[in-house]
Parts: structure tokens; sequence; C-alpha cells
């Protein structure tokens, strides 16, 4: 009994905060086939899993984290095979112009990129960042400012290439 | 200031398009695990079924042994039970006239990939004629065993969570740091292995002259504000590190993530006193400076402070 009330539960948060699910999937593999399928995966899974939840509060928490795991197993399965070169194909600024700033993601390792995503795009606190990726929160901190820094830095290379 | 790149990167990626399909996938592998669950349905509730009940989270082995010992944990004990074990440990640290430690406690656990560690004394204050100060001597077993338990809890929780697929290590010793003719100081070295490390430190005094537990602001006259002074003294020493070593950093003065820039030391700032009289002041590793810094003492020196501290505690 517990357990179906649990899965509904899922089910509802699922279908609350897929699209966002979507978009952090798509920031590792950055194609909607591929980001797509993460999502599908982490949905199942979740399904699958819900009856052994302790906690209702914990549910959101826990589906970024299955997310953020799927993606990360994905990426390293396919690693060669995720493309990079579209970015110079033409020079029409105002659709690359986009595609690139997704693209900076690059220089982030897997984990500082879950951390970027999560706290910076998806306003989650620290604390919850923390218990997704399970992780202190003071290594996710550290994290954190390592990882603006690297992106300010490969950010600011792309700038200097467009006005050149 | 946030960098404008930054901003337009957020902005960029909530723009990141939503394919028509996608809602129509979820749902399908809702459905396909929905009709997969019925199936093993009867399994699972007869392992559910059989599930322990919850523990009261921080039960030390020694009090609750048969109740604890399932099936897969490996659990020792070694404690009060054994009186050789504690006269042993009573000789190993250097104490005072004043203060013991006269038994400890061990919690150990180990399961997979987990384990934890944890050990604590029993303390016991006796004024000159060797009677026991029964107030200070509960008050300082307190704050060590709220301490060891809710590390014990974090612990428990953790194995709860993992379903046992988590690594993690937790470890817990003491040793007595100070004990001169004003305090007793005993030292918790804590680390947590996780994905990463931690080390965290936590140490508790007992003022000799009154036989008190005391924290920092009991070394400062009434109304003082040494958490200012000290404070201000940290960030100058943080500045003169980071400017003589590129590869010091700690995080003052950063405009990026001003959140976590250090402001203050708390007014129970872990603190001991050195063997030259200083004031040194811990921070745990992460909570002033990037991990890769490990845990960081600032000593402070005394006339810093030197207008507001009470006699005796600090030497110039």
């Amino acid at each position: 009994m517990r357990q179906e009330l649990l899965q509904k539960k899922v089910e509802e948060k699922i279908l609350d905060s897929y699209e966002d699910l979507y978009r952090l999937a798509y920031s590792y593999v950055r194609n909607a086939d591929d980001a797509m399928d993460i999502v599908q995966e982490s949905v199942y899974k979740a399904m699958k899993n819900a009856g052994r939840m302790k906690e209702e509060g914990y549910i959101a928490t826990w589906l970024w984290r299955i997310t953020v795991n799927t993606a990360i197993d994905f990426i390293r399965k396919n690693r060669r095979e995720v493309a990079t070169e579209t970015f110079y194909e033409t020079g029409k600024e105002d659709t690359y112009a986009d595609v690139d700033t997704i693209e900076a993601l690059e220089v982030l390792d897997d984990r500082e990129r879950a951390v970027v995503v999560l706290r910076f795009f998806e306003d989650r606190k620290i604390q919850e960042v923390a218990e997704i990726l399970n992780e202190n929160v003071n290594t996710v901190k550290s994290i954190l400012y390592r990882s603006l820094k690297k992106l300010k830095v490969e950010l600011a290379k792309g700038d200097a290439l467009y006005e050149g | 200031m946030r960098d404008k790149r930054l901003e337009h990167m957020r902005e960029d990626y909530t723009q990141i398009e939503i394919p028509k399909e996608l809602r129509g996938k979820v749902e399908g592998a809702m459905a396909r695990a929905k009709k997969e669950q019925n199936v093993t349905a009867y399994e699972r509730s007869g392992r559910d079924g059989e599930r322990r009940p919850k523990r009261k989270a921080a039960v030390w082995i020694t009090r609750a042994a048969g109740a604890v010992v399932a099936a897969m944990l490996v659990v020792t004990v070694l404690a009060n039970t054994n009186a050789d074990v504690a006269y042993a440990m009573e000789k190993i640290p250097v104490l005072g006239a004043f203060v013991k430690v006269v038994t400890f406690r061990s919690y150990e656990r180990k399961d997979n990939n987990m384990e934890a560690d944890i050990k604590a004394p029993e303390i016991r204050v006796e004024n000159s004629e060797g009677e026991v100060l029964e107030e200070t001597t509960e008050d300082l077993n307190r704050k060590i065993q709220e301490y060891t338990d809710e590390l014990i809890a974090m612990y428990e929780a953790d194995v709860e969570a993992a379903g046992g697929e988590g690594h993690e290590s937790v470890e817990l010793d003491y040793s007595v740091v100070t004990d001169n003719d004003k305090l007793f100081s005993i030292r918790f070295n804590q680390l947590i292995i996780m994905a990463s490390g931690s080390e965290s430190i936590r140490i508790y005094h007992v003022d000799k002259a009154t036989g008190k537990v005391i924290t920092l602001e009991g070394l400062f006259r009434d109304g003082a504000d040494y958490v200012k002074a000290i404070s201000e003294n940290i960030k100058e020493q943080m500045k003169a590190r980071m400017a003589e070593d590129e590869n010091k950093i700690y995080w003052v003065d950063n405009v990026d993530m001003p959140e976590l820039n250090f402001q203050q030391i708390k007014e129970d700032a872990t603190f001991y006193v050195n063997e030259t009289g200083r004031l040194v002041i811990v921070f745990d590793e992460y909570e002033v400076a990037p991990g890769y810094m490990g845990y960081q003492e600032f000593e402070i020196p005394t006339e810093v402070v030197e207008d507001i501290v009470k006699e005796g505690y600090l030497e110039a």
C-alpha cells in the first residue's frame, strides 16, 4: 500500500520535472536523442525502485541523483562519440552563440558539470546539490568555486574569438 | 558581481528546447516500469516485511549489542566491560591532576564498503581533594556524546540510504592537546572519506580554575568583541599567506562567490592554546579554503587580544 502511494508520488514528481531533467541530460550529451534516452532510462529506474525510497521528501533529490548518474554513465560509455565539431560549420552568429556557451561546460569534468548545472542553472541549494551528489556541502562549495573559475576562463576565450 | 558571460550561459541553458516527443517517451518509460513492477511485487513485499525495524539512530554498540548485530555487519565491542583496556587507555594520555580519561567507548561497524570507527573517552573532572565535580563531568561527557551520536547517526543514515552500494569511511580519534595550569583541552579529529575526504576538528576545554567546561568566549572579558578582533587578524593572515604563495587560496575578498567569503569566526570557534601560550584558531577542511588546503590553523598574536583576554590564559 505504502509502495503504491510512493510510486504515485514519484510519478507526479517526474511529470513535474522531466523537462528540467532533460536539460540536465542535454548539457551532458548535447543532442536531443541521447538526452531523451537518458531521461527515459532515469524515469524507468526511478519508477522501478520507488518502493525503496525512505522518505517522500527525498523524491526530488533522488530523481536528480538518478539522472546525473545515468547521464554520467552514458557519457562514459560513449565518450568518443559525443560530437563537438558542429560549431565550426557556419558563421551564423545568432544560432551559434547559444551553442557555444553551453559547450563551454566541456571544460568541466562530470562531477563539476553536475554541480554547476544544479546550483547555477537549476537554482538548487548547495545543501541539496550535496545530497544529490552524495557529497559533503563544503566539497560542493569548493567544486563550484573551481568550476566557475574554469568556466570564466573558457568563456573569455570564446569572446576573444568573436572580437578577433 | 556575477560574470555577464556566466549569466548569458545560464540564459542559454534555460532555453534548451524540449522535444515534443519527450513527454510520450517519459510516460512510456513509466508504464513499462509499472508493468514489470507488478510481476515482482510479491518478491519485494516479502523482503520488505522482513526488514528489521529502524533502530534509534545512535545506539552505542555496547549498550545494545544483541539487538543490532545483523547478518552483514561486523561489530567489535571494546569498552567499559573490559577493565584492563580502560585502564590501559587511562595511561596513554598525559593528564593533569584534575581531569582524567577514565574509560572510553568504541563504535566499530562495517557494511560492505562502508565503515565507521569512532572512539570517544569518558572524562572525569575532580577537584584537588579528589571529589568528582559531577556537573562539569556530566556536561563534558554529554557534549562528547552528542557529538559522537551525531556522527554515528549520520553514518547510519548514509548506510540506509546507500542500500549496500555506498563507499564511506568515518573515523574519529581523540588526544589531549592542552593540559596546563589553566586549561585541559581534548581534541577530536574526525575524518570522513566519501568520494573525497573531509577532515574536521573539535576541541573541548575544561577551565581548571573553575572546573567548568569553557568555550572561546570564556577566555575573554564579558562583552568584549573578541570575534571581530580575531576575525580581522585572520583575514590579514589569509591575505598575507596568499600574497606570499600563489598556491594558497583562502575564501577572502572573492568577488565571484561572495557568499563563500570568510566573514568572521563563530562565537564558539574551535581553538586551542599552543605550547607557547598563544591562541590558535582551527578551521575544518573546506571551511575557509578549497579542499586541497586541508584544515587550517591560525596562531593569533597575543597583542591582538591583550586588552580583552582574561588574565592567565594566554602569554605574550
